[in-house]
């Protein structure tokens, strides 16, 4: 009696220990948030499955970058998986094989960077057009802090980091400054034009912090010189200054509105976990945007301001005051287009999925919706 | 005057014995008799036909039965005396007797052994111990007159001193069961009776008689006792109480996530409906590596809505239950991103669970409670999957539509009932 009673009580001990060993819920908070804001935008494409290792990206930040060329030219969806690690960047060239219709990836590319800080995030990835290959791709990895280098698609295969295009020679050789330091870097597409604009924010350290100079350059193919990916400067603006910053600005995030020429710069002030955002513009008035603690993650056309959050994404006007929040989780804000006479927002939202054999793949959903309707999700 | 005065003497005497009597029959009367539980057994060992066994309880229940007029004597009625005195005390208690003797019968026939003891319960105390041989040389003869009377004379020297008279007489009488209107009554008859709508019922019986009952009723406890009934009683209430109204249930889903229910009875201990949730937020699980957190947190929690019957009586040690359940899904992640789950919103789950435990007010309880999803993509939802340790999800087509049915989804509570 006391035996079989032992034993119901230790079969009943493991039940329940095998049961909580091994239960999550059916939920991807990611993909939930993401969906919350993508039922409202208009469906575009689902990309693969493309068969990564997941282990390996698990905890990578993984985004979609789309291939503006073909969004344009209304070519089934390319374009270039990123996955940004604490240490390094990876990427994959993502095509469509025109035979059996699947996608295919290409070979992965990486590059050391320094992410561990969350609140300097050092990298952004764009990607822009290229005016002389007719519908290919530049890709920009504009580092906002440590690295401050220019990367193109062409510059990927001996990606390694340190010896690729690094803007402060960039700055060194157009104008003759060496030393500079590079605040920040940022793509701005051009809707009417079949290339893109890199503006750099920079300054000379022996002229001091409240120098600053902002230089325009449209993207072009290289090799021509070999690596360089940017024209001679378009133009040059320069000799503001930022006042009431606690120490000397090293880098930031820095976005430009190119139909007001207005530009903005979000620092993070070290130990009050908030950022600081200041606007100028051809005047080179220097303004604080004091309701604003976020940093300013894109400029739209409309000129409204994009940040995201942990799980939310903000949408700030041209002075700073918040006029929309969305759930957003892994919905990235990928590029900005106009597709006829109307500017859109074409958001990606990656996810894992399992695959037969115990593989896993990524499956990317597309989203689309007018600049205009963001203040409205 | 000096040849009076011992007459008034006398007569004050008198009328003070006669106060004193009248004082000490009134406290008599408040008394009621001592009920005694008699327990009986054969020794190990012993040599006796179970017709012979028979014959010696039935003597020692007559001879105890006679014994005295204040002691009303109850059966066990059960196989097996309880072995401790512990649990003599427990057997005595549950049936509303105060007192107990134990007599155990050795050797064979006519040459036996007998040893007996008694317990009184109200003065904690025992009332005699004591051992004797006898021969039986006139059989049944022997048993009805002398062969008990070490035992019987114990016990009513120790035991019926105070205290009313038990019926002297056994006579057929009405007696009017009392409870709820529609209660079902085992024990009375050979089969089941039940009260009708005065919630009284009319028997005639021969009184006193202990009662073993069990009476139930959809919305009160059920009771099941002894009742002794004196002659001139009258009436036997039952003495239902109604059942549970609310309770309040604290769960662990699958062992690793919390949960709590409100529960109301509009019918009362039978039928519920439960409102409450349960919350992934927070979660408790057996790590597979040393190093890995054994907390998890995902951003959603289920309220739940359901509703469902008992199917067996709120005295059983298992108490099974079934049920159906609805649950909306809820997102409240950081940045106060709270919202309703898009991709699966909503699902439905059946119920079937037991509670186990003796107490009436306190149960732990087990529930299979295997969830159905409906969601408007079913794409979507196996993209929502964990990759590792995803729950078993088995898809079942409906239609145009996808059903998803996570199958292993079980609750490990406390209930408490008021």
């Amino acid at each position: 009696m006391r035996t079989t009673r032992l034993k119901t009580l230790g079969a009943a001990g493991a039940l329940a220990l095998g049961l909580a060993a091994c239960s999550f819920p059916p939920y991807d908070e990611g993909l939930s948030l993401g969906m919350l804001a993508a039922r409202k935008m208009d469906p575009v494409a689902a990309v693969g499955p493309l068969n990564l290792w997941y282990g390996d990206f698990q905890e990578l930040e993984t985004r979609f970058l789309l291939s503006q060329s073909n969004l344009i030219a209304g070519l089934p969806i390319e374009g270039y998986v990123v996955a940004l690690g604490t240490y390094n960047a990876r990427m994959f060239a993502v095509e469509r094989d025109v035979l059996d219709t699947n996608h295919w990836i290409g070979e992965e590319r990486w590059m050391s960077v320094d992410n561990s800080d969350p609140n300097e995030f050092s990298i952004s990835v764009d990607v822009a057009k290229d005016p002389t290959f007719g519908g290919g791709d530049l890709i920009a990895f504009a580092f906002q802090d440590a690295g401050k280098y220019l990367v193109t698609r062409d510059l990927l295969q001996p990606l390694e980091g340190e010896g690729d295009f690094p803007l402060d020679f960039l700055i060194e050789t157009e104008f003759g400054v060496s030393g500079a330091e590079i605040v920040g870097a940022t793509l701005v597409p051009a809707s009417d034009t079949n290339y893109d604009e890199v503006l750099v924010l920079w300054f000379d350290p022996r002229a001091g912090f409240e120098q600053f100079h902002e230089a325009r350059f449209q993207t072009i193919h290289p090799p021509a010189p070999p690596g360089l990916a940017l024209g001679t400067p378009a133009d040059v603006r320069g000799g503001f200054g930022f006042t009431g910053l606690p120490s000397g600005i090293e880098g930031g995030f820095y976005g430009h509105h190119a139909a007001s020429g207005r530009s903005y710069l979000s620092v993070y002030i070290d130990g009050q976990d908030t950022y600081r955002t200041f606007r100028w513009d051809d005047s080179l008035a220097v303004t604080e945007l004091t309701e604003m603690e976020r940093r300013v993650d894109r400029v739209l056309s409309n000129g409204m301001l994009f940040s995201y959050g942990e799980t939310m994404g903000y949408v700030f006007d041209a002075s700073g005051n918040q006029v929309n929040r969305f759930p957003l989780g892994e919905l990235y804000l990928s590029c900005e287009i106009t597709v006829g006479m109307t500017p859109r927002l074409f958001f990606t939202l990656p996810t894992w999925g399992r695959g037969g054999g115990g593989e896993d793949f990524l499956h990317i959903l597309v989203y689309s919706i007018p600049t205009s309707e963001i203040d409205e999700l | 005057m000096v040849g009076r005065r011992p007459h008034l003497i006398a007569a004050f005497l008198v009328g003070l014995a006669a106060l004193l009597t009248a004082a000490s029959a009134r406290c008599q009367e408040q008394e009621p008799p001592r009920r005694l539980l008699f327990l009986f057994e054969t020794a190990e060992g012993a040599r006796l036909s179970p017709s012979e066994q028979l014959l010696l309880y039935e003597s020692l229940l007559v001879r105890l039965g006679r014994a005295s007029e204040r002691i009303a004597v109850l059966e066990y009625e059960q196989s097996g005396v309880p072995g401790t005195d512990e649990l003599r005390d427990t057997a005595t208690a549950s049936r509303r007797a105060d007192s107990w003797v134990f007599v155990t019968v050795g050797g064979s026939w006519p040459q036996l052994t007998v040893s007996a003891r008694g317990q009184d319960l109200v003065q904690a105390q025992t009332l005699f111990e004591l051992s004797f041989e006898a021969t039986i040389r006139r059989g049944a003869v022997d048993l009805e007159r002398h062969f008990w009377d070490p035992v019987t004379d114990a016990l009513t020297a120790t035991l019926s001193g105070s205290g009313k008279q038990v019926a002297k007489t056994v006579s057929r009488e009405p007696l009017t069961i009392r409870g709820a209107p529609g209660t079902r009554i085992l024990g009375l008859e050979p089969g089941p009776v039940e009260l009708g709508e005065s919630g009284a019922l009319e028997i005639e019986t021969l009184l006193p008689a202990t009662f073993s009952l069990r009476a139930t009723r959809l919305g009160y406890d059920p009771v099941e006792q002894d009742f002794y009934v004196e002659p001139g009683a009258g009436v036997l209430d039952l003495g239902q109480e109604p059942g549970t109204r609310w309770a309040f249930s604290f769960y662990l889903q699958m062992m690793n996530y919390p949960g709590f229910d409100a529960s109301f009875y509009p019918v009362r201990d039978f039928y519920w409906v439960k409102l409450g949730f349960n919350t992934f937020l927070i979660g408790l699980i057996l790590a597979e590596d040393r190093e890995e957190s054994m907390l998890v947190s995902y951003s959603l929690s289920h309220l739940n809505l359901s509703t469902g019957v008992y199917l067996n009586a709120s005295d059983r040690l298992f108490r099974f239950y079934a049920g159906l359940g609805a649950f909306l899904r809820v997102i409240t992640a950081k940045e106060w991103a709270i919202a309703i789950e898009p991709i699966a919103p909503w699902g439905l789950y059946p119920i079937l669970g037991t509670e186990i435990s003796r107490r009436q007010n306190l149960r732990f309880f087990v529930e299979y409670t295997p969830l159905l999803y409906f969601p408007p993509d079913a794409e979507l939802f196996w993209l929502s999957i964990p990759e590792d340790s995803g729950p078993p999800i088995l898809p079942i087509p409906v239609k145009s539509r996808v059903v998803f049915w996570e199958l292993a989804v079980f609750r490990f509570g406390v209930r408490w009932l008021l």
